[in-house]
């Protein structure tokens, strides 16, 4: 069991309850809730710009785009803590109206998870081989206060591209 | 409301809900046909002309250097400002630039934003909303709001639809 201590920073974005789906069958979490699971560098930037939305102003960007939600910061998150390490960590977005987004840009696959701040997500997904993704309004925490990686968007982002 | 409004509109509050007020108001693009900003503007968009969408530093990926999908959603709240690059000419574009310390612009055919569709429906507008100190100012505003997933994959086209890669003016 690798046990490890990442800045402070990022510790309170980690929790030993939420890397059992991220590692699936290959992880056994064994214990208590001060065990850390070293996830390397994943996500660090993203958790980091994410956090720097907090900071944001209306008309930040000097055409009138709303501050971040604070929720929805929260619940990107919130996401990007369980988004599974088997598929390249997400760039963060701060769309006009407020809302904050998690995408991957691979050219013709592409994926997009937004949040609105209300404890739910929508999502968009496309690669050449599989049909489109298009998911609205699913809450992101269980009754149990989990939250899953959305399989769909998960599927579409480890999709192979098409033998030609 | 008519179609001269539009300007109006898009300035009012809550800016982040304007386009889908005009598109309620005045549905399925039906204002580009006619000058929203008589006054200033120097007609109508046409489909051939180019819009540069200018970039600044936060809009684009610091690994890659092409535009992020954020640039393009303003589209979906106050409206997405483009200037008209042979309305404008070279030396308005750089101006332009200089002033408000762009990095650059990526652009597209207005016919092309025009094109895009969703089940059938035209999901951008493009209007002549010409501004006092630019008569080559237009706007693009969404027209389908719903569901945000599929609201996710218009901007995504619109994404598309432009150049990735930010050219100076300057």
């Amino acid at each position: 069991v690798l046990v490890l201590s990442p800045p402070n920073d990022e510790r309170r974005l980690l929790s030993t309850g939420s890397y059992g789906s991220i590692f699936g069958a290959s992880l056994t979490l064994i214990g208590p809730s001060d065990v850390i699971i070293d996830r390397s560098e994943y996500g660090r930037s993203t958790a980091a710009q994410l956090m720097s939305y907090f900071d944001l102003e209306d008309n930040w960007d000097c055409e009138g785009a709303l501050k971040p939600h604070p929720e929805a910061i929260a619940d990107a998150l919130r996401m990007l803590e369980v988004t599974p390490i088997d598929v390249s960590a997400p760039k963060p977005m701060a769309l006009a109206a407020g809302d904050v987004a998690l995408y991957w840009d691979m050219g013709e696959t592409y994926a997009e998870i937004g949040f609105d701040g209300s404890g739910t997500y929508y999502a968009y997904a496309r690669s050449p081989n599989l049909a489109p993704v298009y998911l609205d309004d699913i809450p992101l925490y269980s009754a149990d206060d989990q939250s899953e990686f959305p399989s769909a968007v998960f599927e579409v982002l480890t999709s192979q591209p098409s033998a030609t | 409301v008519k179609c001269v409004d539009i300007p109006a509109i898009l300035l009012s509050e809550p800016r982040s809900k304007a386009c889908e007020r005009v598109a309620l108001e005045l549905p399925d693009c039906v204002c580009e046909n006619e000058s929203v900003e008589p006054n200033l503007s120097p007609g109508i968009v046409g489909r051939t002309e180019t819009l540069a969408r200018f970039v600044s530093e936060h809009d684009i990926d610091e690994e890659t250097r092409l535009v992020t999908p954020r640039l393009f959603s303003h589209a979906g709240a106050g409206g997405m400002s483009v200037t008209r690059i042979e309305q404008a000419g070279v030396e308005a574009l750089a101006n332009q630039q200089r002033t408000k310390k762009y990095i650059g612009f990526v652009s597209s055919s207005c016919g092309a934003v025009r094109d895009l569709r969703w089940e059938g429906k035209q999901t951008f507008c493009v209007y002549d909303t010409a501004i006092p100190d630019n008569s080559a100012h237009a706007d693009v505003c969404q027209a389908v709001f719903r569901p945000k997933s599929k609201v996710s994959e218009m901007r995504r086209t619109l994404q598309l639809a432009f150049t990735k890669a930010p050219i100076s003016a300057v």
